[in-house]
């Protein structure tokens, strides 16, 4: 391949990407508020409630998000005979619902290994039961679960290429489109650099973000 | 029983229970304004739950206490304890201060923000006033300087005088004191010590549970000496320390003076 050919290759690269990088800020939009009411959920009295929560983490992390996908895509058209989602959309609600439960362990993690002195301080203050969550336990969370966010970011970044098993053009599909075409690796390097340069975004803002929350040490 | 005012704190026939084990078993004991009561005894003998129960971080099983004349929990006929509204036990909580062993400081917070938090958002202070009040509270306890400073950054004396900062900032009826120094270095105990001395001369109500015998007898008032769940002896520091005739007792204080 020449240089003019790779060229050629970037507007439908630079369109593959964008396919990643809407799925990827629409998840996040979603899978983050959804993965705390998860997590409260989960650390809830109420036995039954908790129970259910545990058992939906445990069958969307325990399938392939690949599955996941396929079955949100035709379950509607298949089995209850109406037309469903476009693909986009059901690529957004398997993302959705796959990474809500990742996040919500994340959350789980983070709220649990705040000492419980930290409530019974805020409790003996007056604090209401939101005040104590917002003000106190909240804050410290966030900077604890950071590293572990971080990571799931990532893995998100290279999970958008998964899309592609519901007929989703985005940044892999492209590659290995022009790589038959061409008969060259090239395209598969230039996608390569892409999502090292969208993960590379991804890192920076996540060591801004500790960087922010360096100021105090639990 | 104790030195002055009104009694503000009535405890009668207080028991809990965790599982199988009876960890307080009918306590009783009364608390006068301006009082300092310190509770000593050896681990696991109940104190801290004590204090807990009164404080509203353990949940009592039986018996009643009342603080500032308002019922915290009764018993109803079978001895259960019956709490008050959610209203009450709220306000009620607002009128004890807390200091916890291990200070148990926000340390997302500067120390200011620690002392003024719950006046701001608990009883919705003015920032402005509630920042000049606190300030004054961090002067009066020579932490003025200190006032921009993270948790992380002061030393475990000054952290526990940060935390009896931030539980006067909420000007509370009584101040109660969880094992206040076991958590600091011998050397850093005298800081906190002359804090609570000087609380003493204000006049401030306290419940200290503490491995402090220097101290109890110093300043309090009134000693309690407690083991597994129920008060063996209580008395002046005088009586205690010095012609306990109860053998449990002289145990107890001969390990002291080891």
């Amino acid at each position: 391949m020449s240089w003019q050919e790779v060229v050629n290759l970037l507007p439908a690269f630079l369109e593959g990407s964008w396919m990643a990088v809407k799925l990827f800020f629409i998840t996040l939009l979603f899978a983050l508020p959804l993965g705390l009411v998860l997590a409260f959920g989960r650390m809830s009295k109420h036995r039954l409630l908790s129970r259910v929560i545990a058992l939906f983490q445990y069958v969307i992390r325990g399938t392939p998000l690949m599955l996941q996908l396929v079955f949100v895509m035709y379950f509607p058209s298949i089995q209850l005979g109406i037309s469903g989602f476009n693909r986009f959309t059901a690529a957004c609600v398997a993302f959705s619902v796959n990474y809500a439960a990742y996040f919500s362990e994340i959350y789980r993690s983070g709220i649990e290994s705040i000492p419980k002195g930290q409530s019974e301080a805020a409790r003996v203050l007056g604090f209401s039961k939101a005040k104590t969550f917002s003000r106190i336990i909240w804050p410290q969370t966030f900077k604890r679960i950071l590293p572990p966010l971080g990571n799931e970011f990532m893995t998100l970044v290279k999970d958008t290429a998964l899309a592609t098993t519901i007929g989703i053009i985005e940044l892999l599909r492209v590659a290995q489109n022009h790589m038959n075409r061409s008969n060259s690796m090239i395209p598969i390097v230039v996608a390569l650099v892409f999502y090292l340069i969208m993960n590379g975004v991804v890192n920076l803002f996540m060591n801004g973000l500790e960087r922010r929350y360096a100021y105090y040490k639990v | 029983m104790a030195r002055s005012g009104d009694i503000i704190l009535r405890v009668q026939d207080v028991s809990k229970r965790f599982g199988e084990l009876d960890v307080l078993k009918g306590i009783s004991f009364e608390l006068a304004e301006g009082g300092i009561l310190a509770i000593i005894g050896p681990s696991g003998s109940g104190k801290s739950t004590l204090l807990r129960g009164i404080c509203q971080l353990e949940r009592m099983d039986s018996g009643s206490i009342e603080i500032c004349g308002e019922s915290l929990f009764s018993p109803d006929d079978t001895g259960a304890a019956v709490y008050a509204p959610p209203a009450q036990q709220k306000r009620l909580q607002l009128k004890l201060g807390m200091v916890f062993q291990t200070f148990h400081l926000f340390p997302h917070l500067s120390i200011i923000r620690n002392v003024i938090e719950a006046p701001i958002q608990v009883l919705n202070k003015p920032k402005r006033q509630a920042m000049e009040e606190g300030m004054a509270l961090l002067s009066k306890l020579g932490l003025a300087d200190k006032a921009k400073a993270y948790p992380y950054q002061l030393s475990g004396g000054q952290q526990q005088r940060v935390s009896i900062a931030r539980a006067l900032a909420l000007n509370p009826e009584i101040l109660c004191f969880d094992e206040p120094t076991s958590a600091l270095d011998p050397e850093l105990t005298g800081e906190v010590l002359k804090v609570m001395r000087d609380l003493a001369q204000d006049n401030m109500t306290m419940l200290v549970v503490t491995h402090e015998m220097r101290f109890a007898a110093e300043v309090a008032d009134h000693v309690i000496f407690m083991d597994e769940g129920v008060i063996i002896e209580e008395g002046t520091p005088e009586q205690i320390f010095g012609q306990t005739n109860q053998e449990r007792t002289k145990q107890f204080l001969q390990k002291f003076n080891e």
